[in-house]
C-alpha cells in the first residue's frame, strides 16, 4: 500500500506541502529546547556527546529534518497521492463537514435568528 | 435643459445605477438573514483574511528583498507567513468553493458572482505558480525548468518563459496581484449587490419561488 519513491528534488518541492502539524510539533520542540537552555534538558545536551547530524536535528528541528525526506506516496491501482497531500485534503474534508454540522454560536432555529 | 444633458451623462447613469443596485444600506449593512448563521458562511471572509495576510507579508518580503528573507530569522518568519498564508488561503477558498457550490450560489441572477469566485480562484492558481518560481532556491529552479517544457508543448513559452526570472517577478508581485485584487473587490461587491445565497430550501420556503 506504501511506496517509498526515489528521491529527487520535486518530492523536496511536494514535502513543502507538509502538514500544519508537522509545523505546530516543530516550532513546539524547539519552545521546549529553549525553555530547556537553563535547566535539566540544557545540561543533560551539554553533557552528551552530540555528533554533527544531531547537532542539525536538534538546532533545525526533528520535523524540519523530517519534511525534508523524501514523500510518500500511497497507491492504489491508478490513483496515487502522496501522503502530506492527502493530509491536506482531508483536512478540508473534515473543515467543510464540521463547517455543516457544528452548531453556530448564538443561532437560535427557533427564533429564526437575526433579522 | 441642463436636467436632459445630466442624463445623457455618462457619469449620471453610473452613480444612479450604483445608487439602485449597491446603496449603501447593501454596501456596509449591519443584519444578515439567520440562515447566514452557520459557519459554512464564514469561509469566504476567513478567505479574504488570509489573503490580506499574504499581501501584508508579500509587501514586507518586497521590500526587504530574497537575502534577508533566506538568512535572517525574521526573514524566514515573514517568509513562512507568507507560505503559510498562501496554505490556508487555498483551504479557505476550497472549502467556500464546496459550500457555494453544493448550494447552487449561482442562483437568483448570482451568475456573475459565480464566474467572478472562479477567476479568482484560476488567478490565485497563476499567482501562487509564479511565487514558486521566484523563491530563488533549487525548488524555484527545478519548478522552472519542469514547467517550461510544458509551456513549451502547448506554444506559448514564448509569451509566458517560466525561466525569465525578471518576467516572473513582475507578474508575481505587480500584475498577477491587481488582477487578483480587482477580481476580489467584484465579487465582494456583487455578493453585497445580490446578497448572501440562501440555502436552497429556505429559499423556496421564504420566497415561494425558485430562481
Amino acid at each position: 500500500m506504501f511506496k517509498r519513491g526515489q528521491f529527487t528534488l520535486h518530492d523536496r518541492y511536494i514535502s513543502q506541502f507538509s502538514p500544519f502539524l508537522a509545523i505546530v510539533l516543530d516550532e513546539t520542540l524547539a519552545g521546549v529546547l529553549a525553555l530547556g537552555c537553563s535547566g535539566i534538558i540544557k545540561d543533560f545536551f551539554q553533557k552528551a556527546p552530540l555528533l554533527d547530524k544531531e547537532f542539525y536535528l536538534l538546532r533545525m528541528g526533528i520535523f524540519s529534518h523530517f519534511m525534508n525526506l523524501r514523500a510518500v506516496y500511497i497507491h492504489l491501482g491508478w490513483f496515487q497521492i502522496s501522503i502530506t497531500n492527502l493530509i491536506v485534503v482531508l483536512s478540508m474534508l473534515l473543515l467543510f463537514g464540521l463547517a455543516l454540522v457544528l452548531p453556530f454560536p448564538g443561532n437560535n432555529k427557533k427564533g429564526g435568528g437575526q433579522k | 435643459m441642463s436636467t436632459d444633458v445630466e442624463k445623457e451623462m455618462w457619469t449620471s447613469k453610473l452613480r444612479k445605477s450604483w445608487q439602485k443596485n449597491l446603496p449603501v444600506e447593501k454596501l456596509l449593512p449591519d443584519t444578515q438573514p439567520a440562515y447566514v448563521a452557520s459557519w459554512i458562511y464564514l469561509f469566504g471572509v476567513a478567505t479574504l483574511a488570509a489573503l490580506a495576510l499574504i499581501i501584508a507579508s508579500g509587501l514586507v518580503l518586497s521590500f526587504e528583498g530574497a537575502s534577508w528573507y533566506h538568512f535572517s530569522r525574521v526573514g524566514h518568519f515573514v517568509n513562512s507567513m507568507h507560505f503559510w498564508s498562501v496554505q490556508f488561503f487555498f483551504i479557505f477558498m476550497v472549502v467556500h468553493l464546496w459550500g457555494k457550490f453544493w448550494m447552487a450560489a449561482w442562483r437568483g441572477r448570482r451568475l456573475l458572482t459565480w464566474i467572478t469566485g472562479a477567476l479568482a480562484f484560476v488567478g490565485s492558481i497563476a499567482t501562487a505558480f509564479t511565487g514558486y518560481l521566484i523563491q530563488t532556491n533549487f525548488d524555484s529552479q527545478w519548478i522552472s525548468y519542469e514547467a517550461k517544457d510544458g509551456f513549451n508543448s502547448v506554444g506559448i513559452g514564448s509569451r509566458f518563459n517560466v525561466t525569465n526570472f525578471g518576467q516572473m517577478i513582475l507578474l508575481h508581485v505587480a500584475f498577477l496581484p491587481v488582477i487578483i485584487g480587482v477580481i476580489t473587490i467584484i465579487h465582494v461587491l456583487l455578493v453585497r449587490a445580490k446578497g448572501v445565497v440562501p440555502p436552497i430550501d429556505a429559499f423556496n420556503k421564504e420566497l415561494g419561488e425558485r430562481k
